[in-house]
């Protein structure tokens, strides 16, 4: 069994509906995407959905040939390989795609769905959910956590940070929607890194006079180990962060500085075999982690076998156009079926028709972090978003 | 694939395996053992050892607990195992708890027809290794001799040297323990290890008269296990890194090591951690760059392990096998050595090699 050659397609994805945090409130609805594909010796492909794998050509070499059941000790050697210049850009994603795509094709051999692979007793997994929503209107808010409550998801995460008065009328919609599911949902906010550390302590503990929030996520910068201890300490949300680290060695002061409290993982932390090193360090200081929202969920394979996982984020917005997946949502987990690897296929012909008509649509990703942030709040402009706020 | 039942044997052996915890759990029966077998109703079963003392724990857990599940979900029927019983100060709960994941994941390896290497993650082994010898014989010549023998019969030029805590006889110690090894080669290491029971002040003396004579890879054990504030000023003190972990009975006892940086290399023992809990610690230890160590194990299991581990360092090779000349030995290793590595064989499961005609003579009846 060895891996032969490799795949590497990318194209843009209209989504069903546009997202947006507060450093771009506007939102957009293009999103880039690709698929990584693996191939072996044995008519076995797995794949890697994302948008990474980029660069795959510069570290091929160190995977051709192997068996792809070495799977982690071929993530030990590119992360060898790399060691100079660092887990970083390009290189970072494509350590992340072929890990990802190794662990498919090991679950796929054995004829099994990857968390199974990985140890877990059942495919199912708890969720949580977020609408990326700094962009919807107040009704369009509710109608989306209104629709996840009726799938019994009983927790939420709202984008907030520019606004204190619009979003504590937020938090209300986005609680009153979810009630439905549960008379005490889970409130999570995010700020996504635009706050200074006492600019999130000063906001947050007002939003605590109202609200239970079960955690502030990004108050401060991802690798700010001091500043997320200080809104740790003087907030009573717990400080999430995480998700835009690259690996376990970039969470490795934010657990020593006990500056975390729930760790935010995700594909993009160097794969499957990198994401679960972190789980598995938080565990061993009794930290929970929460898994990053994917194309699919299929990052809920590995969640479903850590030991410390909260919920998984789930977005909704509409982005596996070309993927046909073996996953739903009911009563408020994530459930993945018994089809092997990630229990992902790849719709060929929809990818094509992607690739030769790309769609048209508004703002791309990635977009620049908004004016004043980690000093000044510079506030909603008239047209930004479609929402009452103190600038309208 | 379900677990159907389990089956566990008692049986003396001739291996010698030590741990504090180990030393209580076999009285009276000195060197009992228990095979833990998980059977499938197929030709498929799962292996593990265990402490003859952890028998009746391997049996209620595996019961409660294992009886039909699927094996492959060996993680998480780890943390399920980890929530029925308390594993800290309890050894027969450890070791039985270990002892089923240890045989959970050797199922999921034959049920893929693969080494566990593979079932890992891992490329083929080709282990760095020491030899160890947990416990100074009376005869310390005799041990010098195995050191030597064994060193000559593996490649391995790097062990681990029993203190006596008289400074006299380990600088000596030191010096037969490097010229039966040969290690004066490039990549040798000296290592030394305490008894765990002393205080950080007696360490500090005694290895700082060691390291005027020896360059030491690490200490082992120089003070009590939850004596993390003694492990950090031995730490401080000498040039040698600490190793702790010896006898901790889950991942949960690492973390003021980790939290207070009081070890520099962190020992993993599959006998107590299991397979699962080694994984998850090795993953921390890999977040805070620190180096682990494996345990000895019947049949040199570490070794499967080792490839899959991010800061594996050295795998523990048990320098006085058949110490008991009456009983033969059950538990094999399907473990080669080469130019001083060990490497594991390709034949599925854990690598356990059961001499059923030996088990047979040597079992101990209930």
């Amino acid at each position: 069994m060895k891996v032969t050659g490799y795949r590497f397609e990318t194209y843009v994805m209209k989504l069903a509906r546009p997202i947006a945090d507060c450093n771009l409130p506007e939102g957009f609805d293009l999103l880039p995407g690709s698929i990584l594909y693996i191939h072996t010796d044995e008519n076995v492909t797995g794949i890697a959905p994302g948008f990474g794998g980029a660069g795959i050509e510069s570290l091929f070499h160190l995977v051709e040939g192997r068996d792809p059941r070495e799977v982690a000790s071929i993530w030990f050697t590119i992360n060898d390989y790399i060691h100079k210049l660092g887990n970083e850009g390009a290189a970072h994603s494509a350590l992340g795609a072929i890990d990802i795509a190794l662990w498919d094709i090991k679950a796929r051999l054995a004829g099994e769905p990857l968390w199974r692979t990985l140890g877990a007793t059942e495919g199912r997994v708890k969720a949580y959910a977020s609408g990326l929503d700094y962009c919807l209107t107040d009704d369009e808010l509710f109608t989306f956590y209104r629709r996840m409550a009726e799938q019994g998801i009983d927790g939420g995460k709202l984008k907030v940070g520019l606004d204190i008065d619009a979003d504590m009328r937020r938090l209300g919609i986005m609680r009153d929607a979810l009630a439905a599911a549960c008379g005490r949902p889970q409130l999570m906010i995010d700020s996504n890194e635009y706050w200074s550390p006492k600019q999130a302590v000063r906001y947050i503990r007002r939003m605590e006079r109202e609200y239970d929030i079960a955690w502030a996520e990004e108050p401060a910068r991802r690798w700010d180990y001091q500043g997320l201890r200080l809104v740790s300490q003087l907030v009573s949300a717990a400080v999430a962060t995480g998700e835009n680290l690259n690996s376990v060695a970039d969470f490795y002061p934010l657990i020593a500085n006990q500056a975390v409290d729930v760790l935010n993982v995700a594909a993009s932390h160097s794969g499957i075999t990198g994401c679960r090193q972190i789980a598995h360090t938080a565990h061993a200081f009794g930290l929970p982690v929460s898994m990053m929202n994917c194309q699919a969920n299929f990052m809920a394979h590995l969640a479903a076998a850590l030991p410390n996982h909260l919920g998984l984020e789930v977005v909704d917005c509409g982005r596996e156009h070309c993927l046909k997946f073996d996953s739903y949502i009911d009563d408020g987990y994530i459930i993945l079926g018994e089809s092997p690897g990630l229990g992902i296929e790849v719709d060929e012909a929809v990818l094509k028709d992607l690739q030769e008509n790309p769609p048209t649509g508004r703002g791309q990703f990635p977009f620049s972090r908004r004016e004043g942030a980690g000093r000044y709040i510079y506030p909603l402009q008239p047209g930004e978003v479609e929402w009452e706020h103190n600038g309208r | 694939m379900k677990i159907t039942a389990v089956r566990t044997t008692l049986f003396r052996d001739g291996t010698a395996w030590y741990s504090p915890a180990h030393d209580t759990m076999t009285s009276p029966r000195g060197t009992g053992r228990c095979l833990v077998e998980l059977l499938t109703g197929s030709a498929l079963s799962g292996w593990a050892v265990a402490p003859a003392g952890a028998a009746a724990v391997v049996e209620a857990l595996a019961r409660d607990l294992f009886v039909g599940e699927d094996p492959r979900s060996a993680m998480s029927l780890w943390e399920r195992t980890g929530g029925a019983i308390s594993p800290d100060g309890d050894p027969a709960s450890a070791f039985a708890r270990a002892a089923l994941d240890i045989a959970v994941w050797d199922l999921k390896a034959r049920a893929n027809d693969e080494p566990l290497w593979k079932t890992l993650g891992g490329t083929r082994p080709r282990a760095n290794a020491h030899l160890h010898q947990e416990v100074r014989p009376p005869d310390a010549e005799a041990m010098f001799d195995r050191y030597r023998s064994r060193s000559a019969a593996t490649g391995i030029r790097s062990g681990s040297l029993p203190l006596s805590g008289e400074p006299a006889t380990d600088l000596q110690g030191l010096a037969s323990l490097k010229q039966a090894l040969g290690a004066t080669v490039p990549g040798s290491a000296l290592m030394v290890h305490f008894d765990g029971s002393g205080g950080p002040e007696e360490a500090i003396r005694h290895l700082r008269t060691l390291e005027s004579g020896f360059d030491l890879t690490w200490v082992r054990s120089p003070v009590r296990a939850a004596d993390w504030t003694g492990a950090r000023k031995v730490a401080d003190s000498v040039a040698a890194a600490v190793c702790m972990g010896f006898s901790f009975t889950d991942v949960k006892a690492y973390r003021t090591y980790l939290e207070r940086y009081s070890a520099n290399v962190l020992e993993l023992d599959v006998a107590l951690l299991g397979i699962s809990g080694v994984v998850q610690m090795a993953d921390a230890a890999f977040g805070f760059e620190l180096p682990v160590v494996l345990s000895p194990h019947p049949g040199d299991l570490g070794v499967q392990l080792f490839p899959a581990l991010p800061t594996s360092m050295s795998v523990a090779i048990d320098n006085d096998r058949h110490l008991d000349p009456r009983a033969g030995s059950v538990i094999g290793s399907s473990v080669t050595f080469e130019d001083g590595r060990a490497v594991a064989g390709d034949g599925p499961g854990n690598g356990l090699v059961i001499d059923r005609d030996a088990l047979q003579s040597t079992m101990l009846s209930c």
